[in-house]
């Protein structure tokens, strides 16, 4: 006889578990977003937000060093509006690919600091994955220079193709990058001004060396080498030739290019460079310059937070544009602009409340607030000026921001910058020379723009 | 017609139905697993395919197919050319040195050595750990002022100091110490296991026939591993190419390309230039290649049995 079985719970579970899956798969879209005013939050914006009880938005950042400056800035908020921000930090170099990987899964959050250049924004803008905020916050962008409004702005003829043009990112900071050097170093090996000059700076180098100073250290392993490269592209190029080299319509051999080049195959020359600087990253060439192992750095705004959070005591430096060489027949321009960008969702459904803490984070007490705890310089063009106590390397660093250029422009192809960053990992230990290196950019170059043909 | 079978034929028609009805039913309990399978391995492949052939950037969803044009790129790439013999390097490097070194020491473990229950556990914590921390760990033992330059220094062999991450010399082999001293557990555990598998009858008779050690390891030990070793084998040459974790934490591929790796030209190209077509590409020629390594190695392993 066949034993009868009970019926197949079991079965039945199975089954409601895969539809449960299969409903999950298939949820709703989101819903249309309403319109916002913009500007700070009102008594009667106030009013009305907190009748919108549990009103949260998701506010995402890599800023492992702003984490809690950025949460009570979010509870000062929901003291004042009722809307709860619920501050997320997801730290480290894979920031980016989780923004990418929430894009394709239109899962990001309704706001975030965004981590990648121009470029990589448009991408996103292509996708309509986040807003266009120039239109709708007009006012507020008035509170920042206008050259680093332009850092994340897409205009007719863009080199991105972007076609929905606008404005798609508030900054929250700014920065630039420029050389630190150590006062007390600099003293012993008898240097008593920052060098003006790209042969100053060589000198420089020949009498930390000879008093037993390391001389430089910065992250030549990682991606350090554009930024350190671009003054001297400006320098020696010229903007306009830059660009028209950058994009094939010059060749790049014969450009004056390798001169740029050169300057690192001078630092090697003169022994600039702390041992293991080939695969060297930021970190620890500041880790080296804290401790006072190496004399100068090349560094961005930023590092003056983090020799803080190193060693507070260590306040001793200062800042020097990179200098020009006097063969170089262009001014010495510097990559800076939008520190941390902020970025909203287009499919946030709570977009009165993101623009809001938009509004709210770039206000002249918040971002006087940010200044003072973070080190970093505020984009708000009221709260950079009203700085009276700051430091002589963060006034100098914002000096800087004259000299940041707006655009470098771009090869077709990234493979160019990735053969110029391992060629110049190789100069710098003397395993290559500038007209190798850029034989192999332009042969990258060269297969791109026929790739692209 | 046999009559026995008449008055029962209904009944056995209803059963087998009913039989063959819960078989299919049964299938049922498979389909979760399946579903598992189908969405996290055979979608991720078949849309590597799809991708390869087109000029994807990874957020677009609207992408344009561009033929064989990525697999010419990739094929004709000296440099992802470089990434496969580096790779290959790690594969021989470790093959030869890892693999000899976990046989002998899951050879002393399988000998009731004291405190072998300990050693097997302490072989075995490397491959736990996760490939990130292990590459910063040996990152800092290889730094400059590490504990490596400073243990030759105290050694009295100052001269042999090195940037050993940092030059084109010893990057390469750097990198390949730091991977298979977290790989050489994996194997030593695949090889104790093995020895554990040879009946202890047959060393008895070879030292009843006067057998020595060394030939009850020549004679018994080593060809009752050879499927092992086929596996041991196959898992640490897919290993060793498919390296990422360490370069990333300590080189990211440089000096230059030296220690530039297949996994890492993958990823820069999907994240860092964001054209998944030419990442797909590289991934589907990679694995194809991996593939053919596998079946030769098999091929090889059954011809000797």
């Amino acid at each position: 006889m066949i034993e009868r079985r009970k019926p197949g719970w079991l079965s039945l579970l199975v089954l409601a578990l895969i539809l449960a899956i299969a409903a999950g798969c298939a949820s709703g879209q989101n819903e249309s977003a309403s319109q916002n005013n913009g500007g700070s939050p009102s008594p009667s914006d106030r009013t009305d937000s907190q009748k919108k009880t549990g009103e949260k938005i998701v506010f995402w950042h890599y800023l492992n060093d702003r984490h809690d400056l950025l949460v009570g800035m979010a509870n000062d908020f929901k003291s004042q509006t009722g809307i709860e921000v619920d501050v997320q930090l997801f730290g480290g170099d894979g920031f980016k690919q989780k923004i990418i990987a929430s894009a394709q899964t239109n899962s990001l959050p309704d706001l975030m600091t965004y981590f990648g250049g121009a470029g990589d924004l448009a991408k996103l803008i292509e996708t309509k994955s986040v807003m266009e905020l120039g239109g709708k916050m007009g006012d507020t962008f008035k509170k920042f220079p206008e050259s680093v409004v332009k850092a994340y702005s897409y205009r007719e003829g863009n080199p991105f193709n972007v076609k929905d043009y606008g404005t798609y990112a508030v900054p929250m900071d700014t920065n630039n990058m420029q050389f630190i050097y150590n006062k007390d170093l600099f003293a012993q090996a008898g240097i008593t001004e920052p060098p003006q000059t790209w042969e100053q700076l060589l000198q420089a180098v020949d009498k930390l060396n000879a008093a037993g100073i390391t001389p430089f250290a910065t992250g030549i392993g990682s991606w350090v080498i554009g930024p350190m490269a671009a003054p001297y592209e400006f320098a020696y190029l010229g903007e306009e030739k830059l660009i028209r080299v950058k994009e094939g319509k010059e060749p790049l051999i014969g450009s004056g290019y390798e001169n740029v080049l050169k300057i690192f195959e001078d630092l090697y020359k003169h022994k600039a460079f702390a041992e293991g600087i080939a695969t060297m990253d930021l970190p620890k060439a500041e880790q080296m310059f804290v401790n006072g192992e190496v004399a100068m750095i090349f560094d961005g705004s930023w590092a003056i937070g983090v020799f803080n959070q190193m060693d507070p005591n260590f306040q001793h430096y200062d800042v020097f544009m990179p200098p020009k060489p006097a063969d170089a027949a262009h001014e010495v321009k510097i990559t800076g602009g939008i520190g941390v960008p902020l970025v909203v969702s287009q499919k946030t459904k709570h977009q009165d409340a993101v623009l809001k803490f938009v509004d709210y984070l770039v206000a002249k007490e918040q971002q006087q607030k940010y200044a003072e705890k973070s080190f970093n310089l505020p984009a708000n063009m009221e709260a950079a000026k009203s700085e009276g106590e700051m430091s002589s390397a963060l006034r100098n660093f914002s000096l800087g921001m004259q000299h940041v250029y707006e655009s470098a422009g771009i090869y077709p192809s990234p493979n160019v910058d990735t053969a110029m960053q391992k060629g110049v990992q190789l100069i710098v230990i003397g395993q290559s020379t500038p007209d190798k290196v850029l034989k192999q950019m332009d042969e990258a170059l060269q297969k791109a723009l026929k790739e692209k043909k | 017609m046999n009559p026995i079978s008449l008055p029962n034929a209904p009944i056995v028609k209803r059963k087998s139905r009913k039989l063959a009805c819960r078989r299919y039913f049964n299938l049922l309990y498979v389909l979760p697993a399946l579903a598992l399978f189908g969405v996290f391995s055979l979608f991720p492949i078949v849309k590597t395919v799809q991708y390869s052939f087109t000029d994807a950037n990874g957020i677009n969803p609207n992408f344009h197919y561009v033929g064989l044009a990525n697999y010419r790129s990739a094929l004709t790439d000296s440099q992802w050319w470089q990434a496969v013999g580096n790779g290959g390097v790690f594969a021989l490097l470790s093959l030869i040195f890892m693999n000899s070194i976990a046989l002998l020491l899951s050879v002393a473990v399988n000998a009731n050595i004291r405190g072998n229950q300990i050693y097997r556990v302490v072989f075995y914590i490397p491959p736990i750990l996760s490939g990130i921390v292990v590459g910063y760990v040996w990152k800092w033992i290889y730094d400059p002022k590490g504990i490596l330059n400073a243990f030759l220094q105290g050694i009295g062999l100052g001269g042999y100091t090195h940037a050993w991450i940092g030059s084109t010399d010893t990057a390469l082999y750097a990198v390949a110490v730091s991977s298979m001293w977290q790989g050489v557990g994996g194997s030593f555990i695949l090889f104790l296991a093995g020895l554990q598998g040879i009946p202890k009858e047959w060393y008895e008779a070879a030292e009843i026939d006067g057998a020595n050690r060394l030939q009850k390891l020549r004679y018994i030990t080593v060809p009752s591993l050879r499927s092992v070793y086929t596996m041991v084998n196959i898992l640490t040459i897919l290993g060793a190419l498919g390296i990422f974790n360490q370069v990333y934490a300590m080189t990211m591929g440089g000096p230059g390309y030296t220690t530039e790796v297949p996994a890492l030209r993958i990823y820069r190209e999907a994240f860092t230039n964001s054209d998944f077509g030419m990442s797909s590409a590289f991934s589907i020629v990679f694995g194809v290649m991996l593939f053919i390594l596998s079946l030769i190695q098999l091929k090889l392993s059954r011809n000797k049995e």
